[in-house]
């Protein structure tokens, strides 16, 4: 309980704004956020919360005309608002790394699956290209991808969508990292096939102590693999707490809502039974 | 023998994929094999299953978008496979589909309120005032208003755009809805207020549905009965209760017991903290 306990990523404050010729849309406003080792916080909300911008803002992957601020960005006794770009490079894939909802946008599709794995090995490491392709055959057996040596020489498109998000988590483990951000990453997945990513990454997870910051609107997936939940609305965290606190004792309006508006799979067909608080309809908000 | 809205038999649809030298299918993929459904009027059969499972191409044959290589349809009173003319137009005009994304199923150009008269202008239903009237009473009943109607579809979100779709559909009066992955792009919260709105307009219009959808706790929420496909095969359908309790095939009960529950009590994949 001494190291679990200890702080890995801390930031306070945290806003990011994007400058348009409307004006500045701030798309985070104020988010407090702590991660500690080896722990997984999930990070919940819908379209628009914030919870992507978030953690690419973290990774420090918020291009101009966005602007990030904050009173404190720490990872791992770093300082993050002041590491130059350079600490940067040296810290993304290597000791954070990210796993992205869409492997076919995130995965170079002009260059094989084995060949991208290396690649962010001979990046962070002095590693021979024979000896970087044989660790990212290793990964891709690692990650359940049978035939790895085959696979290995595969271009993205010739991998279904599991085997693709198989390969990104290969990517995102190969240096052991302290942190992984994983934004939506079984969303475009089968119920099966998540199932099956979702037990390879937390297995990895457990092997290898990494903390997770995991972010989602599925509160199924919450559920089932958090230790601490951050609830994220219009920019803002609007509750957060310990995974059974949030789904057994919710404290903010917009968490019970939310709860509510997920069907039960397991719930006997009720034709009466509403999803929606009765004076919802429009609350997506006017169009503009 | 009325009893159907919907009577599906033995559909098959199958896709040549290569042809030999002399131009003869070579390789052919069977997206659906054999299939038989039937839907009665006013209640909701779910066609479930994963990506390639053939259910989307099954709806777009009930729809009359796809033809089916064998088999027969019968809906709302028409034989699918042999529409012509007036025929044909009945059916288009009683069978309207709602697809997974508003967006790339509106036209861009066209305002709201035009997109929504389309129908009625087409199938030459009530006179110019009237169609106005009734397309801004549409707006009003999907949750818009109606001074939505100069707008144009990339203006609204994601759920206004699904709401926009719906009042299209319902325009024309239809009596059957084939909805294809209709929410599934939505959040949590607008999925909610979405399901309630085709909910409620099933029991005003008396509207039968085709929902296809990947979603089991939509379905069950949502269906009264359930047809589960895999690999273009119809592997059990049944009553939308039984299926869950009590599904017959190991196929179903793997893809129920995959769906990630919202209560940590439950938890497989991580012990939950203390």
């Amino acid at each position: 309980m001494t190291r679990d306990a200890e702080v890995l990523l801390s930031v306070k404050n945290l806003a990011v704004s994007f400058d348009t010729r409307q004006g500045t849309v701030a798309a985070v406003k104020g988010v407090d956020l702590t991660v500690r080792h080896g722990e997984v916080v999930c990070l919940v909300g819908e379209s628009g919360s914030g919870k992507s911008v978030t953690g690419f803002s973290l990774m420090g992957l918020v291009d101009p005309p966005g602007r990030v601020t904050a009173d404190e960005l720490r990872f791992d006794g770093r300082d993050l608002l002041r590491a130059s770009e350079r600490e940067m490079d040296a810290l993304r894939g290597k000791a954070i790394s990210m796993v992205f909802q869409e492997p076919m946008t995130a995965l170079n599709p002009g260059r094989t699956v084995g060949s991208q794995i290396a690649e962010v090995i001979r990046i962070h490491e002095r590693t021979g290209r024979e000896q970087a392709w044989k660790r990212a055959v290793d990964l891709l057996q690692r990650v359940g991808i049978r035939e790895p040596a085959q696979r290995a020489k595969a271009y993205p498109h010739e991998l279904s969508g599991g085997m693709r998000q198989r390969v990104m988590i290969a990517i995102a483990c190969a240096l052991t990292p302290q942190l992984i951000i994983a934004d939506e990453p079984t969303t475009a997945l089968d119920v099966t096939v998540q199932a099956q990513v979702l037990e390879l990454l937390f297995s990895l997870q457990a092997e290898t102590g990494a903390a997770v910051l995991f972010i989602t609107h599925d509160l199924g997936v919450v559920a089932e693999i958090a230790d601490r939940v951050v609830v994220m609305q219009g920019g803002r965290v609007v509750e957060e707490g310990g995974v059974r606190q949030i789904f057994e004792q919710p404290r903010q309006a917009y968490t019970q809502a939310l709860l509510a508006a997920v069907p039960d799979v397991d719930a006997p067909r009720d034709r009466a039974r509403r999803l929606s608080p009765p004076s919802s309809p429009g609350t997506e908000g006017t169009p503009q | 023998m009325t009893d159907f809205m919907l009577r599906a038999e033995a559909v098959t649809k199958d896709y040549v994929v290569g042809r030999n030298l002399l131009g003869q299918p070579a390789r052919v993929v069977q997206a659906v094999r054999n299939v038989s459904l039937s839907i009665a009027p006013g209640s909701t059969l779910a066609l479930v299953g994963e990506s390639g499972s053939g259910k989307s191409t099954l709806g777009r044959c009930i729809a009359g978008l796809v033809r089916p290589s064998s088999g027969s349809i019968h809906l709302a009173g028409h034989d699918v496979l042999r529409l012509s003319g007036a025929a044909l137009m009945s059916f288009r005009r009683q069978v309207q589909t709602i697809f997974q994304d508003p967006y790339s199923s509106l036209n861009p150009r066209r305002s709201v309120g035009d997109a929504i008269m389309d129908g009625m202008v087409i199938h030459k239903l009530y006179g110019p005032q009237q169609r106005r009237d009734r397309m801004h009473a549409l707006l009003e009943r999907v949750g818009l208003q109606a001074d939505h109607a100069q707008r144009f579809p990339h203006q609204f979100s994601g759920g206004q755009r699904q709401r926009i779709a719906i009042a299209r559909a319902l325009a024309v009066e239809p009596r059957f809805i084939v909805a294809d992955e209709a929410v599934s792009a939505l959040d949590v919260s607008v999925k909610a207020q979405v399901l309630d709105l085709l909910a409620d307009l099933q029991a005003e219009h008396q509207l039968t549905y085709l929902f296809i959808s990947h979603d089991l706790g939509v379905v069950r929420h949502f269906a009264d009965r359930v047809a589960i496909m895999s690999a273009g095969e119809l592997v059990e359908e049944g009553e939308c209760d039984q299926i869950f309790e009590a599904p017959r095939h190991e196929y179903t009960r793997n893809l129920i017991a995959a769906v990630p529950r919202p209560d940590p009590g439950r938890r497989r994949l991580r012990a939950a903290p203390e």
